[in-house]
C-alpha cells in the first residue's frame, strides 16, 4: 500500500540535551585522562564547546522545523496515495464510473450554461446611472397600457416636486445615404433631457441640447460606437462628421458608448443613430396621439409610491383636460428594472429551479451509484478494516472516490457547459435582452467548481457516513450472501430513487405542458397563407417624396413592374405587416346609428392602410363583396374593407356590406362605403385573440396622417415556387424605380412566423433537454438499485427455482419489485408536476396547467423507463442457475 | 592553540567524511576531524551538532539511537546513500579547489 510513512517519533528537547551531555561527559574524561583535575577538565571541556543552553535550542529548532515539514510531507503523500487508489478503484469499474461522470457532466454542464445566461440577461447591471430611481411612464385605461402623448409628455415634464427629470423617445427607421447604397437603420428619436435623466454615456464628444432639440434647429445626431466604428472609422473620428439622413445633412456631436441603450432597445437589433425628437413645447400635438415612451427620474427623497400617489391625481386632471382620453385614463410607473427584465424574470426562475433540480438529481444519483458501489465492495471494506484501516480512514477513500469523479465530472461539466452555451446563445430568441454579452466568465467557472465540490461531498458523504455505523466484523462473519439486504440499506436507497422519479416527472411534466402548448399554436391557422411569399420594407424619405401623391405614385410604379416579372404571382404593399409591426386601433362611426353614449367604447379596430393586390398576395380569403382594385384611388368614392371580427361585433345580425363608416377623428372626415368583408388575420401572433380589423385603400388614405410612417411600407410579393428566389427580382425592381430608396429586413413569410415562436421553441428546447436528462438520470438509478438487488438476492432466486417458480415468475418479481419502487416517487411527482404546472401557467396555450393527459402520460412514460431499466438486472435474475446459486462458494 | 580557522562549509565535508567507514555518535565524529587535522582546527565543538541535525534534515545523514561500549544512551549517525554521494562531490570539489589555489600561490611573476 502506497500513502503512510513510518511513524516517527516527535523530536525533545530532551534528546538534544542527552546527546550534548555525552559529549561534554566524554570530553572531560578525555581532558582527565591528558592529565587536567576533574574541574578544570569540566571547565575547559565547556570552553572548548560554547555555550551548552544555546546549542541545544539551535539544534531543537532545526529538529522541530524538520518535523513539521516531514508532517506536510506526509499529508500530502497521503492525499495523494488516497487519489491514486481511488483513481485505480475508479478505473477497475469503467461503466459504473462512466456512468458517474456522465451523470456529473451533464448536471454541472447544465447549470454552468444556465447560470452564465442568466447572469448576463437578469443579473448584469443596467446601463443607466442609478437605476433604482427610474420609472417608466404609461397611459394606460381598462384595455391595457399605451405609450405616451406629447401633451402628457409636457405634463409629466412639469412635476419638479416628484421628478428630477423626464426623458422621452420613440423608435423609427432612418435611412442614411452616402456615397454608396443608402443604407436603412434603426434609430431613437428622443428629446435632450434623456441622455441626462437615463446617465447614457458617452465615449466621445457630448450629447445633443435642449436648444439643438427644438424643431427647425435639430441638425444634429449622436451616433452609437458600433456605428461610428462600421462607417467612421471610429468613435475618435465621427465627431464632427456630417450624415445625410433622411434627405437632411446632419452633423455628428457624440458617440454613444457601446453598452449604452434604452429601455426596449435591449431586445433585437439596437438603434444605431440617436436623432433629437424635435418637438414643439408650445405647440403639442392636439390631437393626443400616444406614440412616445416616458422614462423619469424620482426627485432626491420622493420614493415610487409617493410618486404614484402625485400620478393619481395627475392623471384626472389630464383626463379633464384632454378630450381625446378615456374617463378611466390612468398612469403606470413601473420600475425600470421591472420594464426591462420583467418579462423574462419569470423565466429565468423557472430555468434556474430546473438546473438546481437537474443538479440535485445528479448527486442524488451520484450518491445512490457510489451507495450500491460501497454495497457491493462491502466485504473489501470489512477486510481491510480488519487489518486495522481505521473507520475515518475507510471513509476518507470514499470520499476519496467522490472527488476523483467529481473532478472528472467537473472537467466534462465545464465542457458541457461551454458548449451547451454557445448552443443556447444560437438558438435564443431575438426579444432575449443582452443575449450577446452571454459568456463564460471566472463567477460562471467558480460556480461550475463549486457546484462540483458540493457534488463530491454530498455524494461522498452518505456513503462514508453509512460506513462509520455498520459493524464491519459482522459482515466479516456472515459471507455477505444473506437472503435479503439489510432493511436500512434499502430504505436509503428507496428515498434516493423516489426523489429521482419525483424531480424527473415534476420536468418532464412542465416539457409535456410546453410541447401541448407548442403544438396547439403552431396549429392555429393565421388566417392567409404563410408559404410562397416574400416580404421586404421600404422607406421613403421625406425629402424627396413629401406627399401622399408623391408616395402613392412611388408603390405604384413599384408594384406595376414587379406584376410584370412573370415569376410574380400577385404584390402588394401594407402599412403594418401581420406578425411582425403592430397596428395600431383607430374609433370609427356608423352612418345611421345613434352616438355612443358617454363612457362607453366607440367602435374600434385596428387599421391597415393597404395597396390593391395585398389580399391576394397574402390569400386572404374574401368572404363577402368584392376585393380592392386599382380604381380604388382619390378620384373615386371612398371605400374601406373589414375583416370578419368587426362585421359580427358592429354588425350582428348582418348588413355590414354596403354600410358606411368613417374615422371619429376628423383627419380622415369622409362616409366609406364597406365593399368587401375578409377572414380574420391573427396579426399579432398566433396566440392572440383575433382582432377587429379594417382596411384602406392606399390611394384614398390621406398622407398627413401619422406622419412618416406612410413612407414605410411593408411589400408582399407571392411566388409561384419558392419565395426566396424572389429576392434578386424584387431589390432589382427597387434600384429600377428609384435607386436611393434603400431596401431591408426580406425576409420569407415563413422566418417571419419563425420568429414570432422563437421565444415558444427555446422555452421547448430548453424543458425538453431537461426532461430528457433527468429521465436519463432515473434510468441510470433505477438500473443501479435493481441490478443490485438482483445481485443480492441470488440466492433467494435460487431457491424459489429450485421450489418449483419458473423464470417468468422471477421476472416478474423483478419487475413488479422494480415499479413498486417507483410508485412512491411518481405520486409525490405529480405533485411536484401541479406545481410547474402552476409556474407556467402564463406561457401555456390551449392546455391547462392541470392537464390530465400530461401527467398520466408522464407518469406512464417514467414507470415505463423505470420498468425498461430494470429488464435487464430481471432477465439475469430469470437466468439464475438454482445449482450454482445455492453451492457454497 | 594556533590553528586553521574552518571555511565556510567545509565542516560539513568533515563529518560526511568521517562517517566514511561507519556509523559514529556526534563525540566520536568529533574527536575523528580533531585527530585527523593534527589537532590543527579551532572551531567550537558545540558547532558540531547544529550541523549534524542539519544534515539529518536534508536526508544525507540518518540516526538512530543506541549505546555505547560504556553503556551510555547514544546518538549513532550513518551517512545515506545521498549523503555517501554529497561526500565524494564535496571532497573532489575541494580537491580542484586547493590545486587551483596552489597553482595560483606557486606561480612565478611574468608567468603568463
Amino acid at each position: 500500500m502506497s500513502g503512510a510513512p513510518f511513524e516517527r517519533p516527535e523530536p525533545t528537547r530532551r534528546d538534544v540535551d542527552d546527546e550534548l551531555a555525552l559529549h561534554l561527559e566524554l570530553r572531560t574524561a578525555e581532558l582527565i585522562d591528558e592529565g587536567l583535575s576533574p574541574e578544570e577538565a569540566r571547565a575547559e571541556a565547556l570552553r572548548l564547546f560554547g555555550d551548552p543552553a544555546s546549542r541545544g535550542a539551535e539544534v531543537h529548532r532545526i529538529d522541530r522545523r524538520e518535523a513539521r515539514r516531514r508532517r506536510w510531507r506526509g499529508v500530502v503523500a497521503e492525499w495523494l496515495g488516497d487519489l491514486r487508489h481511488a483513481a485505480r478503484a475508479v478505473a477497475r469499474r469503467p461503466l459504473f464510473a462512466a456512468a458517474a461522470v456522465a451523470i456529473l457532466t451533464v448536471g454541472i454542464g447544465a447549470n454552468t450554461a444556465v447560470f452564465s445566461l442568466v447572469d448576463a440577461v437578469l443579473l448584469d447591471p443596467l446601463p443607466y446611472a442609478d437605476p433604482d430611481r427610474l420609472l417608466i411612464l404609461s397611459s394606460a385605461d381598462a384595455e391595457g397600457t399605451f405609450s405616451v402623448s406629447e401633451q402628457e409628455r409636457l405634463r409629466y415634464r412639469s412635476e419638479r416636486e416628484i421628478f428630477s427629470g423626464v426623458g422621452t423617445w420613440t423608435f423609427g427607421p432612418a435611412t442614411i445615404q452616402g456615397d454608396g447604397e443608402p443604407e436603412r437603420v434603426e434609430a431613437a428619436y428622443l428629446d435632450a433631457a434623456t441622455f441626462a435623466v437615463a446617465g447614457l454615456e458617452l465615449v466621445a464628444g457630448r450629447p445633443f441640447t435642449e436648444a439643438e432639440d427644438a424643431p427647425g434647429t435639430d441638425l444634429v445626431v449622436v451616433v452609437t460606437e458600433g456605428y461610428a466604428r462600421r462607417r467612421l472609422g471610429g468613435a475618435g473620428t465621427a465627431v464632427g462628421r456630417e450624415l445625410l439622413i433622411g434627405g437632411r445633412p446632419l452633423t455628428v456631436v457624440g458617440v454613444l458608448a457601446a453598452e449604452a441603450r434604452l429601455p426596449g432597445d435591449f431586445a433585437g437589433p439596437p438603434s444605431e443613430v440617436y436623432l433629437p425628437l424635435g418637438l414643439d413645447a408650445a405647440a403639442p400635438d392636439p390631437r393626443n396621439i400616444h406614440y412616445l415612451t416616458a422614462m423619469a427620474r424620482l426627485a432626491p427623497g420622493v420614493d415610487r409610491a409617493a410618486a404614484v400617489a402625485r400620478l393619481g391625481i395627475v392623471a384626472r386632471e389630464l383626463e379633464q383636460s384632454i378630450a381625446a382620453l378615456p374617463d378611466d385614463f390612468r398612469i403606470e410607473a413601473i420600475p425600470i428594472r421591472e420594464e426591462v427584465l420583467g418579462p423574462f424574470r419569470t423565466g429565468a426562475v423557472l430555468l434556474l429551479a430546473a438546473v438546481a433540480l437537474l443538479l440535485l438529481l445528479a448527486c442524488t444519483n451520484i450518491a445512490g451509484l457510489l451507495l450500491a458501489n460501497t454495497e457491493a465492495r462491502h466485504q473489501e471494506y470489512a477486510v481491510r478494516a480488519a487489518l486495522g484501516a481505521g473507520a475515518g480512514r475507510l471513509a476518507r477513500h470514499v470520499l476519496a472516490e467522490s472527488t476523483v469523479i467529481a473532478a472528472l465530472g467537473g472537467l466534462g461539466g465545464l465542457a458541457l457547459g461551454y458548449l451547451a452555451l454557445r448552443g443556447l446563445v444560437a438558438a435564443s430568441p431575438p426579444s432575449l435582452p443582452r443575449i450577446g454579452a452571454v459568456g463564460m466568465d471566472w463567477r460562471v467557472v467558480l460556480f461550475g467548481i463549486v457546484a462540483t465540490g458540493l457534488a463530491a461531498t454530498l455524494a461522498g458523504s452518505i456513503p462514508a457516513l453509512r460506513l462509520r455505523h455498520r459493524d464491519l466484523a459482522s459482515v466479516l462473519r456472515s459471507d455477505g450472501r444473506g437472503l435479503t439486504g439489510g432493511r436500512v440499506r434499502h430504505r436509503v436507497r428507496r428515498v434516493l430513487v423516489m426523489g429521482e422519479v419525483a424531480l424527473a416527472i415534476s420536468i418532464a411534466a412542465g416539457a409535456g405542458l410546453v410541447l401541448m402548448s407548442w403544438r396547439n399554436v403552431t396549429s392555429v391557422s393565421p388566417g392567409f397563407e404563410i408559404g410562397g411569399t416574400l416580404t421586404a420594407q421600404l422607406s421613403l424619405p421625406a425629402a424627396s417624396y413629401p406627399d401622399r401623391e408623391t408616395r402613392w405614385r412611388y408603390y405604384r410604379d413599384l408594384l406595376a413592374r414587379l406584376d410584370e416579372a412573370p415569376e410574380v404571382e400577385a404584390a402588394g404593399v401594407v402599412s403594418a405587416l401581420p406578425l411582425d409591426s403592430p397596428a395600431g386601433d383607430w374609433g370609427f362611426l356608423i352612418e345611421g346609428r345613434p352616438p355612443v353614449p358617454e363612457g362607453e367604447r366607440k367602435p374600434f379596430a385596428d387599421r391597415y392602410i393597404v395597396s390593391d393586390g395585398y389580399f391576394e398576395a397574402m390569400r386572404v380569403p374574401l368572404l363577402e363583396g368584392r376585393t380592392l382594385t386599382p380604381t380604388d384611388d382619390a378620384e373615386h368614392p371612398p371605400v374601406v374593407m373589414l375583416n370578419r371580427a368587426v362585421a359580427d361585433r358592429y354588425w350582428p345580425n348582418g348588413g355590414a356590406l354596403g354600410a358606411r363608416i368613417r374615422l371619429s377623428t376628423d383627419l380622415d372626415p369622409v362616409w366609406r362605403e364597406v365593399v368587401g368583408i375578409v377572414g380574420d388575420v391573427r396579426s399579432k401572433g398566433l396566440e392572440q385573440e383575433l382582432r377587429p380589423e379594417f382596411y384602406f385603400p392606399h390611394a384614398q388614405f390621406p398622407a398627413s396622417t401619422g406622419g412618416s410612417a406612410f413612407g414605410t411600407m411593408s411589400l408582399v410579393v407571392r411566388a409561384g415556387g419558392d419565395p426566396s428566389a424572389l429576392t434578386g427580382t424584387v431589390r432589382a425592381a427597387v434600384r429600377e424605380v428609384d435607386p436611393t430608396i434603400p431596401v431591408s429586413r426580406v425576409q420569407t413569410m415563413s422566418s417571419v412566423l419563425e420568429s414570432t415562436l422563437s421565444v415558444r421553441r427555446f422555452q421547448l428546447l430548453l424543458l425538453g433537454f431537461f426532461a430528457v436528462a433527468g429521465l436519463g438520470l432515473v434510468a441510470i438509478g433505477v438500473y443501479g438499485v435493481i441490478a443490485f438487488l438482483v445481485e443480492e438476492r441470488r440466492t433467494e432466486f435460487g431457491l424459489r427455482m429450485a421450489l418449483g417458480s419458473n423464470r417468468t415468475d422471477v421476472l416478474r418479481l423483478v419487475l413488479v419489485d422494480a415499479a413498486r419502487l417507483g410508485l412512491p416517487g411518481i405520486a409525490l411527482g405529480l405533485l411536484g408536476a401541479v406545481t410547474v404546472g402552476r409556474l407556467l401557467r402564463s406561457t401555456l396555450y390551449g392546455v391547462d396547467a392541470l392537464e390530465p393527459w400530461v401527467l398520466v402520460g408522464v407518469a406512464g412514460l417514467v414507470l415505463a423507463v423505470i420498468v425498461g431499466a430494470s429488464l435487464t438486472p430481471a432477465i439475469r435474475a430469470a437466468r439464475t442457475d438454482p445449482g450454482a446459486a445455492l453451492a457454497p462458494e | 592553540m594556533t590553528g586553521v580557522d574552518l571555511l565556510q562549509g567545509t565542516l560539513d565535508l568533515f563529518i560526511l567524511r568521517s562517517l566514511t567507514w561507519g556509523p559514529r555518535h556526534g563525540y566520536e565524529v568529533s574527536r575523528w576531524i580533531r585527530a585527523s587535522s593534527g589537532q590543527a582546527l579551532t572551531v567550537e565543538e558545540g558547532a558540531l551538532y547544529p550541523a549534524l541535525h542539519r544534515l539529518e534534515a536534508r536526508g544525507l545523514v540518518e540516526a538512530e539511537w543506541g549505546v555505547t561500549a560504556q553503556n551510555r544512551r547514544a546518538k549513532y549517525y550513518r551517512l545515506t546513500r545521498a549523503g555517501r554521494e554529497e561526500s565524494k562531490r564535496l571532497a573532489k570539489a575541494w580537491t580542484r579547489y586547493v590545486g587551483v589555489a596552489e597553482r595560483i600561490l606557486d606561480a612565478e611573476a611574468g608567468a603568463e
